[in-house]
């Protein structure tokens, strides 16, 4: 199996080898080995996103201060959007003939926010045991689960983040089990079907949990129930993957030798594994306290992968350096805490105390509300770090909602910045974003306006509410 | 019972001692004075404190020789905050349990559970609020799974609070379906307003024996019935706050509601039965069936109608300090500025009772006065300043603390000697 750098190339690599696939049942029909197998390829993607961008129009946006989500600020700024991307900004842009014109002038622009940690779909509103499909509390390893099996695409919540600028959100399987299974990217747009949600090409995830959650919730049915058996767990499973991914090396190698090897049997939890140890799924982990991610950022040494990002993370501004030179992101909140003891030490300053330290700093939310103004999550942290003398720019701290969030979902040459060739995931703000009293007045994803605050027929509902309430009543 | 809880309060830390205690006069000078009183806002005005009180408020106020002088010019000069219904002092870590005084589950008693009995005023989280500009709260007991949850206390956040009996707490959903809950609720006020009349008589075995409420829980409920003790009631959707309605008239109750994501469908039957409601301003989401009609409009159309309306965490302990913030987000959706501060100062003052002694930047009210270096309502504002019944308390907490061993990490010895 080829090695692959960069994960977001995945699915490329899957078409790749099935291309070679056939290429090798020719050599058969041809060759003197007609007794061969053909060559086995693990299907990566078997539930291929079926997203295409809504019909968008030529669309100029003027006047506007704009955060650029790169950390810039363009004031009297003009975004263009065409063909679903992002075609020019800046100031002084010439209009293009038959733009649509939209007057930003006292309005900010922004990227689209992006949710990395967000259990939308699979922990949904209406709440009920029907209706709650995030946790698979059944055995403490369970990476053969994957998140996008229980998204509901009729969550009201959905609409919700959308009104709150969400363009973009990761959905995670609930943090009871050490591995908890598969993540999935999803673009916020209403839809029938999961795949109809999924981010193009966005590679999967792999949640982890440290910590509380494990041992609280297997410590009476036969373990974990410590720290140190969490961390038993976690190396018995890299074990077993590792031996997997060695079995299918092996396999390849002697095919390739010219032998007549049989393919190792699929084993659904170790294929996700064996992903993370490939570099092509990325590791996403609920992890509270700073001991307890070093131990992770040591365990991801010994087994020779990559941790992406600590979620919730509220003790990572006690190792900011250390993560810094490891090169993981933290998604943080602005402010929860207190609910369980590995959550005690939370500080308002956390995140702007892990960008100080040239960390990756990300806003996360973790919830249906929060969700709906993760801008003011961030701003509310940009403003107690400059109390003590941290001093982003709001252009800078706007990164964290943006830039960040997308480099740790493997999809940042696509969303996260206002820049040329970029997907048109962007948001009209009625003022500056670090104003409690701001909305998102618009909402464009890959250039289509998916949400205009006002408007009935750009005010997407739920099945669940038609018949129930106005379009767009909560709001 | 304020003796009491003056007597049993320990001492602070020596790191979270206020400034000075007790009665020190000091002018708050130069600032925006959102007085939530008669005077309106003031652009240039003062605030003289004395003796825990406000002396004066106004534009020319004289500040008297040898008082401390705050310049608060550029600054906002507002009430503290009041939370209508939360856990701090009740709880200091949700899910460890011998931090949590809230419930009266598995306990022989609902009504009669008092948790004025099981306030903590050491938790971090008194200074982790005031910090955040809220200085008086309603510990409420959380569900008892008895329809009554017991008695809640109003507090100060100050280092001594000072503790008032609150009005009893009910909640719907614990009695069952509404059908069972409000016929359990009507059998039960009937038998108090009964035992009331007859309990000399029943105590002493010589009356009726059998009710729904043991006699202590009884006890309890008879200022209730008597309409000498408010009842506050969590529900939900529209058909509930209608009976609540109906029953507030027909029992003659000192009766508030909590929750009410549905109120704005009823906001005129609630104006007109005079009914005030504390919120979640925040909730828009259709969780229950009882919750469809769930709308980040709640307060600006209860406000429109005229309702007395609180905005509230609804039993937050760790971040109900957010209600400035959850009132900005109100406004953002159509409740005026004014509307907001006063659902987070004088309508909370109104609905427990307090309204004598805080609400409002008035003369003769207790000084909880914050000094915000910006907008109160904007989640980028902070305080600079914050008096709780005249006594200034440093902006500090076991937050702050932590957060100051980290920002200058000592490479030469370990953070914990710092």
């Amino acid at each position: 199996m080829q090695r692959m750098s960069k994960a977001v190339a995945w699915l490329g690599v899957a078409c790749f080898s099935l291309t070679g696939a056939m290429a090798h049942a020719q050599e058969k029909e041809n060759g003197e080995k007609k007794e061969r197998a053909p060559l086995v390829h693990l299907i990566k993607d078997p539930y291929p996103s079926t997203y295409t961008p809504f019909p968008s129009q030529l669309t100029a946006i003027t006047g506007a201060t704009i955060l650029d989500g790169n950390g810039n600020q363009i004031d009297g700024g003009t975004v263009i959007m065409s063909g679903g991307k992002i075609v020019a900004v800046g100031t002084d842009i010439a209009i293009p003939e038959g733009a649509k014109v939209v007057d930003g002038t006292g309005k900010w622009v922004t990227p689209g926010i992006i949710d990395v940690h967000s259990h939308l779909g699979v922990y949904p509103a209406p709440d009920h045991q029907s209706t709650a499909d995030g946790n698979e509390m059944t055995a403490p390893v369970t990476a053969d689960v994957w998140a996008l099996h229980s998204v509901w695409p009729q969550d009201t919540g959905f609409a919700r983040a959308l009104a709150g600028g969400i363009t973009t959100l990761q959905i995670l399987p609930g943090s009871a089990n050490l591995i908890g299974g598969r993540g999935v990217t999803l673009k916020n747009v209403p839809a029938r079907t999961r795949e109809g949600m999924r981010f193009p090409g966005a590679p999967y995830s792999l949640k982890m949990a440290c910590g509380e959650n494990p041992k609280r919730v297997y410590g009476k049915k036969g373990g974990p129930a410590t720290r140190m058996a969490n961390m038993a767990g976690y190396r018995k499973a890299w074990i077993r993957a590792r031996d997997y991914k060695e079995k299918w090396e092996n396999y390849y190698a002697d095919y390739e030798a010219g032998e007549d090897p049989a393919a190792p049997t699929q084993d659904l939890e170790l294929d996700t594994l064996m992903g993370v140890l490939d570099g092509e799924i990325l590791i996403h982990n609920h992890c509270y306290r700073a001991d307890e991610m070093v131990d992770m950022i040591n365990m991801a040494h010994e087994f020779g992968y990559k941790i992406t990002a600590f979620h919730h993370a509220v003790e990572s501004y006690k190792i900011a350096d250390i993560l810094a030179k490891e090169g993981v992101c933290s998604a943080m909140w602005a402010d929860w805490g207190g609910f369980k003891l590995e959550a005690y030490d939370r500080i308002n300053e956390n995140i702007p105390m892990v960008a100080r330290a040239g960390a990756c700093a990300i806003v996360h939310s973790d919830s249906d509300v929060e969700i709906q103004r993760l801008n003011q999550e961030a701003a509310k942290a940009w403003a107690d770090g400059r109390k003590v003398g941290i001093d982003f720019t709001e252009a800078e701290a706007f990164t964290w909602l943006t830039r960040n969030a997308a480099e740790a979902l493997g999809i940042a040459d696509q969303t996260g910045t206002l820049e040329t060739g970029k997907m048109a995931d962007v948001v009209l703000w009625s003022g500056n974003p670090f104003s409690v009293y701001s909305l998102a007045e618009q909402v464009y994803i890959d250039g289509a306006l998916m949400y205009e605050r006002g408007n009935e027929a750009l005010s997407p509902q739920s099945d669940f509410e038609v018949g129930q309430n106005g379009k767009g009543d909560h709001q | 019972m304020r003796q009491l809880l003056k007597t049993t309060a320990v001492a602070l830390s020596l790191s979270l001692l206020p400034f000075a205690a007790g009665a020190e006069t000091v002018a708050i000078t130069g600032g925006k004075l959102l007085t939530m009183g008669k005077s309106g806002t003031i652009e240039n005005g003062t605030v003289l404190i004395e003796d825990g009180k406000i002396k004066q408020v106004g534009a020319e106020v004289k500040v008297p020789d040898g008082a401390r002088v705050i310049d608060a010019s550029g600054k906002v000069v507002a009430p503290g905050f009041m939370e209508s219904a939360t856990l701090i002092g009740l709880s200091e870590i949700s899910l460890t349990k011998d931090s949590n005084n809230h419930s009266a589950k598995d306990a022989p008693f609902s009504a009669a559970f008092d948790v004025r009995y099981g306030i903590n005023p050491d938790t971090v989280e008194v200074a982790n609020h005031r910090n955040e500009g809220l200085t008086r709260t309603v510990a409420v007991p959380s569900g008892s799974g008895h329809l009554f949850s017991g008695g809640s206390a109003v507090l100060s956040l100050s280092g001594t609070p000072d503790v008032k009996k609150g009005p009893i707490i009910a909640s719907l959903s614990d009695g069952g379906n509404a059908s069972v809950a409000w016929t359990r609720l009507r059998i039960i006020l009937d038998q108090v307003k009964a035992y009331a009349k007859d309990r000399s008589d029943i105590l002493n075995g010589k009356g009726r024996n059998q009710f729904l409420l043991s006699y202590e829980d009884m006890d309890a409920l008879i200022p209730v019935i008597r309409g000498d003790r408010k009842l506050g009631l969590e529900l939900q959707r529209k058909a509930d706050i209608l009976q609540a309605i109906a029953l507030k008239e027909e029992y003659d109750l000192d009766l508030f509601l909590i929750g009410v994501p549905e109120a704005w469908k009823v906001a005129d039957e609630l104006a007109a039965a005079d009914m005030p409601v504390v919120i979640d301003a925040q909730a828009d989401l259709p969780y229950k069936f009882t919750s469809l009609g769930s709308t980040l409009h709640n307060a600006a159309r209860l406000e429109q109608a005229g309702v007395t309306f609180a905005i509230s965490s609804l039993g937050e302990a760790h971040r109900a300090y957010l209600i400035s913030q959850w009132a900005g987000l109100a406004v953002a959706h159509g409740l005026s500025y004014d509307g907001a501060l006063r659902a987070i100062t004088v309508n909370p003052a109104k609905i427990y009772g307090i309204d004598d002694s805080y609400g409002s930047l008035e003369k003769g009210m207790d000084a909880d006065v914050v000094v915000w270096d910006g907008d109160p309502l904007e989640v980028t504002s902070n305080p600079d300043h914050i008096f709780v019944q005249g006594v200034e308390y440093p902006r500090v907490s076991r937050k702050t603390m932590l957060r100051d061993r980290y920002l200058k990490l000592d490479p030469d010895m370990p953070h914990a000697y710092q």
